[in-house]
């Protein structure tokens, strides 16, 4: 973007789609910037690799994502398989993997298994589906823009995640094995010391990398739905996914820079002998450092990472939910403003990952109480969800079932989160399998679920064909049904004592009865691994020969069905002007049909310029 | 946006970037000059080694009620976690059950119809907000208040409260990798004198009695876990946690490494024998007479501890020794460490 277009223009006005002038006083200032159409690229390298097009960066952002979405739920299948079955060897691939044990997923193999499945699925899955796809895809299209603010540095942060994935797919390969002290990391099992090997320090320049993608990324995304919003388009205007988004940026903001801060320092002790966060007692020089300063750090990024992963998928649902129940989202100003005050909340709650480490008991008082406190906006927008689809008429269609699924699955997490913030019932339960549970639901199976939601749904916008409804149902009940289960029965586990991150918990005769359930829960992770499977086929068949999709196949009136599908490069031919909220559907005056669009100029309806 | 491709800006990022990369091999260099190779030369079964058996199959004839359920409740205070995690589970399963009704129902009898209409409402009412305001208040009284009364109580008046007086069975936990070593004060009361008891993996406790644990790793962060109690605290390198806990019956239990500390992590088991107040008193006075006479002084390997602190009677009149860790024992502390 040159200079010029960065002064806010308060006098370029244009008209709607149907002609009408309905500007009579100046805009807002700074609520919407001049920008130009610039020529489709016609270097291939321009247009598909080095693109700054958010169009085709959303494309490379989901690809990336599928790609380690597969290898990230390959190693949870080898997780779930020791578990079920000790010292057999895994079926058909084992003997690749671990040629010394004959196939059986050996112990250092197993930690090294669990602390990358979750990395991957956060950082490498994730992260850029939910976040670098949808958000890429949505931001400018969502409030009316030709393009995010800053496209150089859109490009910028898909090539930092690509980087930060080349090393982090370095590391799994390298002698001792990829890094194995659980995805947090904590020193001192993280220093050099007793995780030897140069897994751990790929691993922290991986992450880095995908925490510097991510500021990018939201650096962008905070500054394009701040200046660029289409003229008329206020804050409770914008549809409530970029809300989701645009939160989600904030927290990605202000809390990746505190990780990279733990990261650099655990890098500096590994690698330079320096004594952050090594203890005296086996420190080399005589300066002491201390563990607890690391697990602050990273919690203070970590809580709100949980909510970076989800409120994408908050936002996303409570507009999917709204638009196939042809309903008005119930409520769409208040679960706006819970999920900012969520947002807020999730900063000042940290303390509540670090219960049993000896925190006072003012400290764990008061964070079980912040932390209790989300249930108040929480319990507000699951109000709001049910409320919207209540009396609605329901089209369930592949989309509309992956967001009820997300508000099953979320309602499971996030009731089970009120046993776990209450340190009186934390006090057994922490570090056991309840805690896995309850955070797959939360922001594991709710974000990936609202992640296939948004891929389904925006697919026909994406690549202009639609995707075929049969599969996606199919895929739909493969992926909801055992996950779910699988969740349910580690809530059982984790409930009978069974702590996390244990290669083989029938070392302990109290778990040993616990064996059949881990095998009930092999067989329904294989089921919804292979039930992947739909999706797939799904993919590819409908990018090859799938049913053309029209502008708006969903009859849906945010801004970026008023466009072709696929949009033009430079989305919009006329910056539209916004006169309806997002949820505009089965207004009583509206005749003709049931659902309004954003920049359609209803008399008596629509609101003539809105601030 | 404009699309001039400046390579040159773009490349010096991936110069510099491989630049750190190369970093990172260089900084564990020695350490990886001992690949898997090295060390299967040294014991062709090492990988074999840890892999583990699948358990035989053990007939269990509880009812499944009790087998998927925690471990029967050792202590005095482990009430108030089944009390607290029932109600809650309780609370969150109507909660639940309401919002699966609404689901199941609005997907039953609302899906789509062509010739229907939704019913046109936004919540933008002055009731609606209020209402959805007040639902929230409703949530916080009737969920949230219980929980934080209950932290309050459980972590001030229980956890917190640590038991002091000359009844308190005094025991000190320094977990290692993979290792739990314990240590008892002894027939003097007083810890790091010649008399005191060590173990390992084995925690004596007598019934009925509290005990106070003061716990520091020695390596990494180890936890401190036994479900029967309904508790579990860290162990740090670098920091004293304190935990106390009494018992209520006898028995033997297993304790457990709940926090990630290595290959071996799963095999860090130690166990929890609670015996009759007797049994304990004569078992503490034979092993301490027979760790005095075979105490060696000069034998600074075996020996740790730290001070116990204002509770040690004996502290004021014979400062305790400090583990002070000898130069060539420092050496072979940090053997493996790539700095050395």
């Amino acid at each position: 973007m040159t200079t010029d277009t960065l002064n806010p223009s308060h006098t370029s006005l244009h008209k709607d789609a149907h002609g009408h002038d309905h500007h009579h006083e100046p805009l807002e200032p700074g609520i919407f910037e001049d920008q130009h159409i610039h020529p489709d690229p016609t270097n291939f390298w321009l247009k598909w690799v080095f693109s700054f097009d958010h169009k085709v960066i959303a494309k490379q952002f989901l690809f990336f994502g599928l790609f380690w979405g597969v290898i990230g739920a390959f190693m949870s299948v080898l997780i779930r398989w020791t578990q079920a079955y000790p010292g057999v060897p895994f079926p058909v691939l084992g003997k690749i993997l671990y040629p010394y044990t004959d196939g059986v997923v050996p112990a250092d193999a197993y930690t090294a298994l669990f602390t990358m499945h979750g990395t991957i699925m956060i950082f490498f899955a994730i992260t850029p589906i939910l976040i670098g796809t949808l958000g890429n895809l949505l931001i400018p299209l969502q409030i009316g823009a030709r393009d995010m603010i800053f496209p150089w540095l859109n490009m910028l942060s898909f090539w930092l995640s690509a980087l930060g994935g080349v090393v982090m797919f370095i590391s799994l390969f390298v002698p001792f094995g990829p890094s194995a002290a659980g995805w947090t990391m904590y020193p001192t099992l993280s220093h050099a010391q007793w995780l030897p090997g140069s897994g751990t320090n790929l691993w922290l320049i991986s992450i880095f990398f995908m925490g510097f993608s991510s500021i990018t990324g939201a650096v962008n995304y905070i500054t394009t739905v701040i200046r660029l919003r289409a003229p008329g388009m206020g804050f409770f205007d914008m549809p409530l996914t970029v809300w989701g988004l645009w939160l989600t940026a904030i927290l990605n903001a202000l809390f990746l820079p505190v990780l990279a801060a733990g990261l650099i320092l655990l890098f500096l002790d590994r690698t330079f002998g320096t004594n952050f966060f090594m203890a005296a007692a086996i420190s080399q020089s005589g300066t002491q450092g201390d563990p607890i300063l690391y697990q602050h750090l990273f919690w203070i990024f970590g809580h709100p990472e949980v909510y970076i992963l989800i409120l994408p998928g908050w936002g996303l649902v409570s507009d999917l939910l709204s638009f196939f129940s042809r309903k008005p989202a119930f409520g769409a100003k208040l679960t706006a403003l819970s999920m900012t005050c969520i947002t807020l909340l999730s900063m000042i709650v940290y303390g509540h990952h670090m219960f049993t480490t000896g925190l006072s008991p003012l400290l764990t008082t008061g964070f079980a109480t912040l932390t209790l406190l989300i249930s108040i906006p929480s319990g507000i927008f699951f109000l709001n969800w049910l409320a919207t689809i209540w009396k609605g008429n329901l089209q369930l269609n592949t989309p509309m079932w992956f967001s009820l699924g997300v508000v099953f699955t979320f309602s499971l997490g996030g009731l089970t989160g009120l046993h776990l913030a209450a340190a009186s019932s934390n006090a057994l339960l922490h570090n056991t399998y309840f805690v896995v549970g309850h955070f797959h639901l939360t922001m594991a199976v709710a974000a990936l679920l609202s992640s296939y939601a948004g891929v389904y749904f925006w697919f026909p916008k994406m690549f202009g064909k639609m995707m075929d409804e049969t599969l996606g149902k199919l895929h739909f009940w493969f992926t909801f049904i055992p996950v779910v289960l699988i969740f349910c029965g580690m809530f059982v586990l984790g409930y009978s004592g069974m702590h996390r991150r244990i290669y083989n918990p029938y070392e302990y005769s109290y778990l040993k009865p616990l064996l059949p359930l881990s095998k009930v829960l092999m067989v329904l992770v294989f089921t919804v691994f292979f039930g992947q499977l739909f999706f797939f086929i799904n993919l590819f068949k409908s990018l090859k020969n799938g049913k053309t999709a029209g502008p708006n196949p969903w009859n849906v009136g945010t801004l970026e069905w008023t466009v072709p599908s696929p949009p033009p490069h430079h989305n919009f031919d006329v910056i539209p002007t916004v006169y309806n909220g997002p949820h505009v559907y089965g207004h009583p005056d509206v005749k003709d049909k049931d659902w309004l669009g954003q920049s359609e100029y209803r008399e008596g309806i629509s609101a003539p310029v809105k601030g | 946006m404009h699309y001039r491709f400046s390579s040159s800006r773009f490349f010096s990022i991936f110069i510099n970037l491989a630049f750190l990369l190369s970093l990172a091999f260089v900084g564990s260099s020695e350490v990886q000059a001992q690949t898997r190779e090295t060390l299967h030369s040294q014991n062709p079964n090492h990988e074999k080694d840890q892999v583990h058996v699948m358990p035989e199959k053990t007939v269990d004839n509880r009812p499944w009620s009790e087998i998927y359920a925690s471990p029967k409740v050792l202590s005095s205070f482990g009430g108030v976690f089944d009390q607290t995690f029932w109600s809650v589970s309780i609370e969150g399963i109507i909660c639940f059950l309401i919002i699966f009704a609404v689901l199941a129902w609005c997907i039953l009898f609302r899906s789509y119809k062509s010739n229907r209409r939704a019913a046109f409402f936004d919540g933008t009412s002055k009731v609606a907000v209020w209402g959805s305001i007040g639902f929230g208040l409703l949530v916080f009284v009737v969920l949230d208040i219980p929980l934080i009364l209950s932290s309050y109580k459980h972590t001030h008046h229980v956890m917190w409260n640590y038991p002091t007086g000359p009844d308190v069975v005094r025991v000190m936990v320094m977990p290692q990798q993979w290792v739990w070593n314990f240590k008892y004060p002894g027939n003097d009361g007083q810890f790091n004198t010649d008399d005191d008891i060590d173990t390992i993996n084995e925690l004596r406790v007598p019934v009925g009695k509290k005990v106070m644990l003061q716990i520091k790793s020695k390596d990494v962060i180890h936890g401190f876990m036994l479900p029967n109690l309904r508790y579990q605290i860290d162990a740090m390198p670098g920091h004293v946690t304190k935990f106390w806990f009494d018992t209520t019956y006898t028995g033997d239990f297993e304790l457990a490494c709940y926090h990630l500390c290595g290959t071996s992590h799963y095999k860090m088991k130690g166990f929890v024998k609670v015996l009759e107040e007797s049994d304990f008193a004569s078992w503490v006075r034979e092993n301490s007479e027979w760790a005095k006479a075979k105490f060696d002084p000069e034998d600074k390997q075996v020996q740790w501890g730290w001070n116990w602190g204002a509770d040690d009677k004996l502290q004021s009149q014979n400062p305790a020794p400090q583990m002070q860790l000898q130069p060539a024992q420092k050496q072979a502390l940090h053997s493996t460490s790539p700095k050395n």
